[in-house]
């Protein structure tokens, strides 16, 4: 547990340094979130619409990002061995998963929390209220996005490829999350609480994806990371 | 077994379908809306079941790759993938011709459609990082992808399947509800795709092993044996 958060903390603290990586992938769903409610456009004033509009421009911003961030978290330990170097000081794989993970999510709800206001006046919502729970939502999102992240990222930076070969092998991966995700925040625009027995499903849903992905994840990842 | 294939396996293959297609078209009996449209479900639902098949056998070669290091796991892990892929390319293109006649329209967002559809994109980025990696690297990116797509298919199955409630309901194992004769022909089809799938699997990973073998030898006289 204390390997766990002081490599977050290393993490966080190497970000926050230079501050590049948050500001790139902030500016990159800004740009995301500000096109697709550009091409959707047409459809404001219709309430429904309206909210199936915000709903699927959040979540596919949070995919885009998802997808710049974890890459570049694990190639920062890819760069001059540095995985072998953490192995060499005895951190097991599987915490250092987590930690990756858990600085993955970070990142991710701290852009979240930068997008999720500027989606709320673009594509004009109408209630502040419901951020509690949608907070809630997004964040098994976050937890299913860098799970799947992280391990793929292992996968892709070690094959060479940046973004574009992680792409490829996540979104098919995230197809659940996305869904789920969507669809109960739909609902909780709409209805502002997690009523109705279909939200709470999609929340189950989440929820397990979660679960399944984080644990065998933290289980293969001892063998993607060997030299 | 190259010859033993050659000699006995593929004049018995040809015989057996040359027997199925008699069946398909003289023995089932023509369906009663469909008409000779729904002969084509013979060979779709044969190779949709095949390709499952194929991803559920590198699913399991995966874990048997973790468990026991052993290379026929990765061999026969590979040629399953390739092998499921070509199913399901067959299921992809058949569906839409099938379609087009019976619902009026190239493509739905059908639960089924779009599983196979995510299904065949998994791996494809599976033989992408394939084709970029070398040694051992790749054996266990291989295995953790098989596995990790391998649970992600029944999770995105039944989120899809959620997600739109409309699609026609088959009613348990497919074929069941189907005319005796119309059965009989149908599960001859998929015995005889299940029975193709095994020697091409075979022919494969004999492939495969033959590969590695090759370069081994290229390393090992390139640099002397030290290896």
């Amino acid at each position: 547990m204390r390997d766990l958060l002081t490599l977050v903390a290393k993490d966080l603290r190497l970000q926050a340094k230079t501050g590049e990586l948050l500001a790139s992938i902030f500016i990159y769903s800004l740009l995301v979130v500000l096109i697709l409610s550009l091409a959707s456009a047409p459809v404001h004033g219709n309430m429904r619409e309206g909210i199936h509009v915000i709903a699927s421009t959040l979540w596919v911003a949070l995919a885009f990002a998802g997808v710049v961030g974890a890459t570049r978290v694990i190639e920062i330990e890819r760069r001059d061995d540095c995985l072998k170097s953490l192995r060499l000081a005895g951190v097991s794989p599987s915490i250092l998963y987590l930690a990756k993970t858990t600085t993955n999510a970070i990142l991710l709800a701290g852009i979240q929390f930068l997008t999720v206001p500027v989606t709320f006046v673009f594509d004009d919502a109408t209630t502040f209220a419901i951020v509690p729970r949608l907070a809630f939502v997004l964040f098994l999102g976050i937890a299913g996005f860098s799970a799947v992240g992280t391990v793929m990222a292992a996968i892709s930076t070690r094959a060479g490829g940046r973004e574009s070969l992680l792409s490829i092998l996540i979104l098919p991966l995230l197809v659940p999350v996305l869904l789920g995700g969507i669809e109960a925040t739909k609902t909780l625009l709409a209805e502002g609480a997690f009523l109705n027995p279909n939200s709470i499903f999609w929340l189950k849903l989440l929820v397990v994806y979660d679960i399944v992905f984080l644990a065998v994840a933290s289980l293969v990842f001892e063998y993607l990371i060997e030299e | 077994m190259k010859a033993l294939f050659r000699s006995v396996g593929i004049p018995i293959l040809s015989i057996l379908f040359a027997l199925d297609i008699w069946m398909i078209f003289f023995y089932a009996p023509m369906e009663k809306e469909l008409q000779a449209s729904q002969k084509i479900f013979y060979f779709h639902v044969a190779a949709a079941m095949t390709a499952f098949l194929a991803f559920t056998v590198a699913f399991v070669c995966g874990i048997g790759w973790y468990v026991r290091k052993r290379e026929v796991w990765d061999d026969v892990q590979v040629a399953s993938v390739e092998v499921g892929l070509v199913f399901s390319a067959i299921v992809l293109a058949t569906g839409p011709i099938w379609a087009r006649t019976a619902w009026n329209t190239w493509w739905t967002w059908d639960p089924r459609l779009v599983t196979m559809t995510i299904l065949f994109l998994c791996y494809v980025g599976y033989l992408v990082v394939r084709a970029s990696l070398s040694g051992d690297a790749r054996k266990n990116a291989c295995a953790a992808m098989a596995i990790l797509f391998g649970i992600n298919i029944p999770i995105t199955w039944l989120s899809i399947q959620w997600w739109r409630t409309i699609h026609p309901d088959i009613g348990g194992l497919p074929g069941t509800r189907l005319e005796p004769k119309m059965r009989i022909a149908f599960w001859f089809s998929v015995l005889l795709f299940i029975l193709l799938f095994i020697p091409l699997v075979a022919i494969r990973s004999r492939m495969e092993r033959a590969a590695k073998a090759l370069r081994a030898l290229h390393r090992e006289r390139l640099f002397g044996g030290t290896e």
